[in-house]
């Protein structure tokens, strides 16, 4: 017998985070696309909802000229910036939603039957191809809003779009990732985590002005969403912050993104951790 | 070469509380505990097909989560494949199977192929080994007309053959199943035990089976382990188990006309149809006499004599 017993390994390594995500993704999006007729109807409907709150924008800037020091190409690139990201977020992160339905039926342990890695396995869960239709409204608000606003344009101002983006999508995956680990701590209570993250997409759609000092303090120091999109929008619109923090807030995102996903990850282990001592 | 190997799965004292918090009133909150596994001692060898079998509640899937790195112990020392479940998860998924009969781990809306196209990947097995694999494990369990059937669509026993190949195309080395037979008829129940069989005796696969099924155990184990409230009952031979429970064995008569419950010293009618009467009888006692006392009194056509059934073995086994 070989001198190593109970050694039946390949050499070759199993997947991946990138890899192991892809490949779970790629079967629920297949499956998905089983109800082809379904996804169709969804699709055409969320696409219908977006259009409705950009016509709604639309509509208020109808009446006055400016909300919170913001026009309404900058509103737009604003709503524009938030929703990108959100829903850019929701398609790929938005598996730990179903965490809290997982291990109420028991199904989460065959995740952790399998050589991978968890996290990449939850991000993808009931991954479909429905969440990419809001995407359309949000990027044509923030294409158009782009195009109409009055920006002097540099090379800093135009990468700082993408970047914009980047941030937020990274933000709002940790904020998935504690929505992950709270769902596993408290599996019944997942209504009272929706309310964080679209209670999320919600504040950092609109000037953030809007909501006052105090929430507006909460928000920039409480929460980096204000780095989702408010921060460097600030840079590219060239508009002073009504907080008067230093100029080098536009470009704290990464800190703050990385910041928060070390808090994320933390817990994210932590509830693992009391999901395996608890077995519910 | 003959080696004392360590044995494949190692579990002392190996314990596993839940806690649960109960709702008792508005915001109060009470905790109790459920000690599922208590001081379990397990030593598998490598190769065994193990019966791992106890009354509902016994933690027997406690500890097989405990085993598969699903649950981490409370206390004791677990390790199996030389490994430590919780810390080497990702490690110890490759040398594991896992069959879950309740629940399958197939994708439900895509074709039986894709599944096994994914655990291709997942586990990295090298595509000739997976190629062989496949085709084997599709012969032994007839899987080639439902390869491109969407799993939902199959029946229960089709599925149960899905996941059973599902585990095994990674080549594990230990494969545990808990109650893989649930709900399948006599005829796919003969097809997983043939092949549980094979899989132990051709690849050497060790095997932890656990089932309500008695019959399985009887066909398919040598060594049994009973759990009963989270600790080991009995571990041995499955006919030790038989002759240490002593129960009682049946004899039946077939009596010329029906009479009321025949009374004889030493045995006692458990159940009349017409006239045939079953006497239960304690194992150690003679047979032959009591049949002869039986005969001088009726009219006997025939009798046969019954051992007592695992099942019957078990039930004694819980209650004693
Ligand atoms: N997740 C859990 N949380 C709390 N208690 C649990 C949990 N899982 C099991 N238990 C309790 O632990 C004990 C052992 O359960 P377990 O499922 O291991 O038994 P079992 O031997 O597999 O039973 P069965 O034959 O019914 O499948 C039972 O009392 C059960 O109620
Ligand atoms: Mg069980």
């Amino acid at each position: 017998m070989a001198e190593q017993p109970f050694e039946r390994r390949f050499e070759q390594r199993t997947p991946g985070a990138v890899a192991t995500y892809l490949y779970t993704a790629r079967m629920w999006g297949r499956s998905a696309m089983q109800y082809r007729a379904s996804l169709v109807l969804v699709m055409v409907n969320s696409l219908f909802m977006g259009s409705l709150e950009l016509f709604g924008i639309l509509v208020v800037f109808g009446n006055v000229s400016s909300i919170g020091g913001f026009s309404l190409p900058e509103a737009l690139y604003l709503y524009g910036t938030a929703q990108a990201a959100f829903f850019t977020s929701d398609l790929l992160f938005t598996g730990t939603e179903y965490l809290a339905v997982r291990i109420r039926m028991g199904t989460f342990d065959s995740l952790l039957i399998r050589p991978v890695g968890v996290l990449p396995q939850v991000f993808a869960d009931q991954f479909t191809p429905r969440r990419l239709t809001p995407m359309i409204p949000a990027f044509a608000a923030l294409v158009v809003g782009l195009a109409k606003a009055p920006v002097h344009w540099t090379l800093l101002r135009a990468a700082m779009v993408p970047y914009t983006l980047l941030v937020g999508v990274v933000v709002f995956g940790a904020v998935w990732v504690l929505v992950g680990a709270f769902q596993i701590v408290a599996a019944d209570a997942s209504e009272v985590m929706n309310s964080v993250t679209y209670g999320g997409q919600f504040m950092t759609s609109y000037p953030l002005a809007l909501y006052g000092r105090n929430l507006m303090l909460f928000l920039t120091f409480g929460l980096p969403m204000a780095y989702v999109n408010w921060q460097p929008t600030l840079y590219v619109l060239n508009h002073a912050d009504p907080l008067g923090t230093p100029s080098f807030f536009r470009f704290a995102g990464p800190l703050f993104a990385a910041a928060l996903w070390g808090v994320a990850l933390l817990a994210w282990r932590a509830a693992l951790r009391h999901h395996r001592s608890t077995g519910s | 070469m003959t080696s004392v190997s360590r044995p494949i799965i190692e579990a002392e004292h190996l314990s596993k509380t839940y806690t649960l918090r109960k709702k008792t009133g508005r915001l109060k909150r009470e905790r109790t505990t459920v000690e599922a596994v208590r001081d379990l001692n397990l030593a598998v060898a490598e190769g065994e097909l193990l019966g791992y079998i106890g009354p509902n509640g016994a933690g027997k899937s406690t500890s097989i989560k405990m085993f598969t790195g699903i649950l981490s112990p409370s206390a004791g020392r677990l390790r199996v494949a030389g490994l430590e479940p919780i810390r080497d998860r990702k490690q110890l998924a490759r040398r594991i199977g896992v069959v879950f009969g309740q629940r399958t781990t197939l994708w439900w809306d895509l074709p039986l192929r894709d599944s096994f196209a994914l655990l291709h990947r997942m586990y990295a097995v090298p595509d000739a080994r997976f190629a062989a694999n496949l085709k084997r494990l599709v012969a032994l369990l007839e899987l080639e007309p439902l390869l491109d059937t969407p799993v939902r669509q199959l029946s229960l026993g089709q599925r149960m053959r899905g996941d059973l190949a599902a585990a095994l195309l990674h080549d594990p080395a230990v494969l545990y199943l808990d109650e893989p037979t649930i709900g399948l008829d006599v005829t796919s129940k003969a097809v997983v035990r043939e092949f549980l069989a094979e899989l132990n005796r051709e690849q050497g696969t060790t095997i932890v089976l656990t089932t309500h099924d008695l019959d399985d155990i009887e066909r398919l184990c040598r060594r049994v382990v009973v759990v009963d409230h989270g600790t080991v009952a009995y571990d041995g031979e499955l006919d030790t188990l038989r002759a240490r429970v002593a129960a009682d064995r049946t004899l039946v008569v077939d009596l010329a006309e029906p009479v009321p419950a025949i009374a004889v010293p030493g045995a006692a009618v458990t159940r009349i149809d017409g006239p045939r009467q079953w006497l239960a009888f304690p194992a150690e006692a003679n047979a032959a006499a009591l049949v002869a006392d039986i005969a001088e009194r009726y009219e006997l056509l025939d009798v046969s004599i019954r051992d007592a059934d695992i099942e019957e073995v078990i039930r004694n086994l819980y209650t004693g």
